[in-house]
């Protein structure tokens, strides 16, 4: 790979970082918030899920503007966006405001997230090495969440949280020179269609449904465990510390998963790599389940898991990129994304409701199991074909 | 000189793991986990 490449690898690995790690901090806000302005957590929980609901719904219209002009501007304005929704809250003038400021990171979030910076780096990687770059990048996202969390923390302990809202709001501003190394719009095959007709190909291609489904049952899965698994951990009598120990794992473990995934996709039919890796989970989840539960099984069951977290962003994304070219990728991988934020808020939600309904989780972790074959059989029939275009008429 | 960019990107991100190891070794005790896990991810 080309220095320049590496440039552009790199610089969306560390906007990654910056944006997902900021963003996976906010847990440790609501202890001396919750104080300090009387907020519940029930209107800090509102705000987190409008967060991600827009970070969802931002994303496609973020990826086609920065299809159609470049990555920097759109990249530029997410920096700032996001710098300001930190500064908003950081305000703390009142609930409302602290809300508004947390949902600001959800649409910085959909504008300067995965889908553009991964479609900047799918244009501008070639075919051969499209897959490990996009693995690269995305393994930036999941550094951050380990590597920006203790920064955070120690920012509040030393500063407070207003301060360290702050802080944290000129960390964010970074996005905004990163966006620089992004690169120019790079001219690939397919820039002659237009939006509309990249968005009709798309939405006549089966493929493209059945990686919007999985990507659904990727949301599902990792944020059902990811919120649900300490009280599940606790339920069964473990200590606490466990449950903050297995989500560490996963962390960890998931810098690797990630970026051997992106290499695999390289190696072998990401479909199929895809179909693996669901496989696995439904597996890890399985074993789990039937095993006894113990400090062990649920240090294992992080790792592994870990290890099979975020893998999938790369090979979805990679596989956008594959059948219908880099060209429209941020927008097309957007509107894939937005389902895996339906299916992350369908899974904290209905972990909740199912455990208040039944007083268990394992109604919860069958269907995790059951969405994890489904999606490994959707990826098998994948027509995985880059898409031949009639030449454009002269 | 992207050779010089993209050495120096490298090098902030493994300062920033170094960093993050010594930070979660003097501040991963006062972490109030059960607020972390649960409107952290």
């Amino acid at each position: 790979m080309s220095p320049q490449l590496w440039v552009i690898i790199l610089c969306g690995a560390t906007a990654m970082t910056l944006s997902l790690g900021i963003r996976a901090s906010f847990g440790l806000f609501l202890g001396p918030m919750s104080v300090d302005l009387a907020m519940s957590r029930e209107a800090f929980a509102i705000a987190l899920a409008a967060q991600n609901l827009l970070w969802g719904i931002v994303a496609p219209f973020a990826g086609a503007i920065a299809d159609k002009y470049g990555p920097i501007r759109v990249c530029i304005v997410g920096g700032v966006v996001y710098a300001a929704g930190l500064l908003l809250a950081a305000t703390g003038a009142s609930v409302g405001v602290v809300q508004l400021g947390l949902a600001a990171v959800g649409i910085a979030l959909g504008i300067a997230g995965f889908s553009v910076v991964l479609g900047a780096v799918g244009r501008a990687a070639p075919p051969e090495h499209r897959s490990l770059a996009l693995g690269i990048a995305s393994a930036g996202g999941s550094f951050g969440q380990f590597a920006i969390v203790p920064v955070s923390q120690a920012f509040v302990t030393s500063y407070g949280w207003s301060t360290a809202l702050m802080l944290l709001a000129a960390i964010s501003f970074m996005l905004v020179p990163l966006a620089y190394g992004l690169g120019e719009r790079k001219i690939v095959p397919g820039m002659n269609q237009t939006i509309g007709q990249a968005v009709r190909e798309a939405s006549g291609h089966s493929g493209f449904w059945f990686l919007t489904a999985g990507f659904f049952v990727c949301g599902f899965q990792v944020t059902f465990v990811a919120v649900h698994l300490p009280a599940f951990i606790a339920d069964k009598g473990l200590p606490a510390w466990l449950g903050a120990a297995s989500l560490s794992l996963i962390g960890l473990f998931n810098i690797a998963g990630t970026l051997i995934a992106g290499w695999l996709g390289g190696r072998y039919r990401k479909k199929y790599v895809l179909s693996l890796l669901y496989l696995l989970r439904s597996l890890a989840f399985v074993l789990f389940l039937i095993a006894p539960v113990s400090e062990t099984s649920v240090l294992v069951f992080g790792a592994a898991l870990g290890f099979l977290w975020l893998g999938t962003v790369p090979l979805t994304s990679g596989l956008v990129a594959q059948i219908f070219g880099p060209a429209y990728m941020s927008m097309l991988y957007g509107g894939v994304f937005l389902s895996h934020q339906v299916g992350s808020f369908l899974g904290a939600w209905l972990g909740g409701r199912v455990y208040d309904a039944t007083g268990s989780y394992d109604a919860i972790w069958w269907a995790a199991v059951v969405l994890g074959i489904v999606a490994a059989i959707l990826h098998a029939p994948i027509a995985d074909r880059t898409l031949v275009r009639a030449p454009a008429p002269a | 000189m992207s050779r010089v960019i993209a050495l120096g990107l490298a090098c902030g991100l493994a300062a920033l793991f170094v960093l993050s190891l010594g930070l979660w070794g003097r501040y991963g005790a006062t972490i109030a986990w059960d607020t972390f896990l649960a409107y952290c991810l």
